[in-house]
């Protein structure tokens, strides 16, 4: 699956493009291992 | 631990980050209601996301290994965590997931990619930040 294509959730369990996350200015991109 | 010790970091430097024209956010891996729970007790003062078929992950070639566990040096960084305050606590998401950072330009260039080797291997902010280009 191309990255621009997938879609993430927020907080609050909504559905969020990725893309959206670089569509006005460029964007880090932290990876985490787990939440712990 | 190394979650918590990379938000940390980044949490830091989230000013210059901005100051260079780019957004910053995070990305973990399990359900929204772990990633919540986290963000509130760590304080997370940038966006946090999370990806809970790791989708973007298997994307980037973000490794997922057993094996790292194993390493001299992964103990090492992981002493380096605890003694800077980040303990372990409860594992929530993968917990043989890596992690890594990327930037990606508003075209949806990736411009930089670091898989982490193993547990703990975070990208050097320093150098990140400085290769930021706002173009």
């Amino acid at each position: 699956m191309q990255l621009h294509n997938i879609t993430i959730k927020t907080l609050e369990d909504e559905d969020y493009a990725i893309a959206d996350l670089w569509r006005d200015k460029p964007v880090v991109i932290a990876f985490l291992r787990h939440y712990g | 631990m190394f979650c918590r010790e990379q938000v940390a970091r980044l949490s830091k430097r989230v000013d210059e980050i901005h100051a260079r024209g780019h957004h910053l956010v995070a990305i973990g891996n399990g359900a929204p209601y772990m990633a919540k729970a986290f963000a509130e007790n760590e304080n997370i003062t940038f966006p946090l996301y999370t990806d809970p078929g790791k989708d973007a992950y298997k994307a980037l070639g973000l490794k997922n290994s057993k094996a790292g566990i194993l390493k001299p040096a992964v103990w090492k960084r992981g002493l380096r965590a605890t003694m800077s305050g980040h303990k372990q606590t409860g594992v929530r998401g993968d917990p043989f997931q890596n992690g890594g950072l990327a930037v990606v330009g508003p075209d949806g260039t990736l411009r930089f990619l670091h898989v982490d080797d193993d547990m703990g291997d975070h990208a050097d902010l320093d150098s990140v930040i400085a290769g930021l280009d706002p173009a």
